[in-house]
């Protein structure tokens, strides 16, 4: 599975996003990618096209499973995507919002269990399965923001900033679950955090003023 | 993994060099002693039919469909419908219902041959908010979020706006049932609600899109206040109008009117927003 962005170029419309961005050009492999950049670069617009939250302004992204292109339905049933604000129903419970995200995604509620069982690597989700997602801990929104997007085991994974307000045992333990996730799929992280890029990416991306400067290594 | 990347970081160090360095000749000797007893006959044909079809195992099981590709359309819609009920906890459905009774008890209390029939009013109104709570996410990152997943937006729109209007229309014409009984006036009745009711919806979502989730709260109570206040005195345009109007028939077209109007604006939002890919998110 590889993804593929020909002379992208993209603007986001919501006005959180500032900037344009492109022309890029690179392909992504299995593994993990790092995305790292100024506020501003445009990493968060360059994960929205890549999640089909935004559509580019030119250019194109063709996703490929086993050698054939996907079209743009085939693609969101594959993927899993970590907004950079939380995104969830306040008033909905933690299982009512995987389940809600599941149904979605035509899972059944095995990948919901199977889900939690994963991310109890990290932290404890299933004592705060009934709890309403606004009483929790912004950084509890977070891991269950992260948790939807795991759902199903998607063949790629884009996440922007997914270890903002996680203490240090969290963004480690998350880091070793996306390691573990990019041995089967395309996991894109963005992060500030640049000194906690460890060894654990295969390839680091750094995007300056919407380009990309080091291009990404070819395996 | 620590062996793959030291492979790597040893990569660019000798691209940069400019040369790859090669070994002195006794070494080279002493290697290639060394690799040809490691020398791996060419493989058979059976061998590498073998090999082909443990690869093509192997691809079989990464190349497991998508979930929503093993389903039958008709399945698939019921999913997501389920899944969007899933929006609303159990107080949303108990209190819309609570309020619809309340209207008909007003409706009984205030008898017949008023010009405003309460019942008329509440349900155009409570449908408008309810549709507005359903998309209660609508310039949020969780619509970014909802936007991201497998589901078309004209599914996804028109698959809460079905929610909330057979919700309040399956409560309503129960209630109405309970007020006329089975007669002819039953569908007189229910017509002079139910248009209502559908362009309540269609205005506070269309609003709700164009302008954001207040806009089209605030656009659906003035409208509704506006028929309140001004009842008879709008002439055809008293939407809410009950049977005893004498613009009734005229009132209830223009209804009809404005809600294939709103229909078509709101296929037409929908289309631009998919197609565009460019979210007015707010």
């Amino acid at each position: 599975m590889t993804v593929k962005l020909n002379k992208v170029r993209g603007q986001a419309a919501d006005g959180n996003a500032a900037g344009v961005i492109g022309p890029i050009s690179m392909k992504l492999y299995p593994g993990l990618t790092g995305l790292v950049g100024a506020n501003g670069a445009g990493k968060s617009i360059l994960i929205g096209l890549l999640a089909q939250v935004w559509k580019p302004t030119a250019g194109n992204i063709v996703y490929e499973m086993n050698g054939l292109p996907l079209n743009a339905f085939e693609v969101r049933q594959y993927l899993g995507y970590v907004p950079q604000e939380i995104a969830i129903y306040s008033d909905m419970t933690v299982g009512a919002y995987l389940q809600y995200i599941a149904g979605l995604k035509c899972l059944d509620k095995w990948a919901v269990a199977a889900t939690i069982r994963k991310m109890s690597e990290i932290f404890d989700i299933a004592a705060i399965r009934d709890e309403r997602l606004g009483q929790l801990s912004v950084g509890q929104q977070r891991l269950v923001v992260i948790a939807q997007a795991l759902l199903g085991n998607p063949a790629f994974l884009f996440l922007d900033e997914p270890f903002e307000n996680l203490d240090i045992r969290q963004r480690r333990d998350l880091l070793g679950m996306l390691s573990e996730a990019a041995q089967h799929a395309v996991v894109l992280v963005s992060s500030h955090i640049t000194e906690e890029m460890n060894r654990e990416y295969d390839t680091i991306i750094k995007l300056v003023n919407g380009s990309i400067e080091e291009p990404a290594a070819e395996f | 993994m620590n062996d793959r990347d030291d492979n790597r970081t040893k990569e660019p160090k000798l691209a940069a060099s400019g040369s790859v360095e090669t070994c002195p000749d006794a070494e080279e000797k002493e290697l290639l002693r060394f690799l040809e007893r490691y020398t791996v006959e060419v493989p058979t044909v059976k061998e590498t039919a073998q090999f082909a079809e443990g690869l093509l195992q192997q691809w079989e099981r990464t190349a497991a469909p998508a979930p929503a590709a093993n389903m039958r359309k008709p399945l698939y819609i019921l999913r997501i419908i389920q899944s969007h009920l899933k929006l609303f906890q159990w107080s949303f459905w108990l209190a819309s219902a609570a309020v619809l009774v309340l209207g008909l008890v007003a409706d009984v209390a205030s008898g017949t041959g008023s010009e405003v029939e309460p019942f008329i009013f509440t349900a155009p109104l409570l449908a408008a908010l309810g549709v507005c709570f359903a998309f209660r996410a609508y310039g949020t990152p969780m619509f970014q979020l909802e936007m991201s997943l497998p589901v078309m937006p004209m599914m996804m729109i028109f698959g809460r706006l079905t929610i909330i209007i057979t919700y309040n229309s399956a409560i309503g014409l129960l209630l109405s049932l309970f007020l006329h009984g089975a007669d002819s006036a039953l569908s007189l009745y229910v017509f002079s609600w139910l248009v209502p009711l559908g362009v309540s919806c269609l205005l506070a979502l269309i609003v709700m899109l164009y302008f954001g989730l207040y806009a089209g709260v605030f656009t659906s109570i003035v409208v509704w206040s506006i028929q309140l206040w001004m009842n008879k005195h709008l002439g055809m345009l008293y939407l809410f109008s009950g049977k005893t109007n004498g613009y009734w028939i005229e009132s209830k077209l223009i209804g009809v009117l404005c809600i294939l109007l709103l229909t078509a604006l709101l296929w037409f939002r929908i289309r631009r927003l998919h197609a565009g890919g460019r979210m007015a998110v707010q």
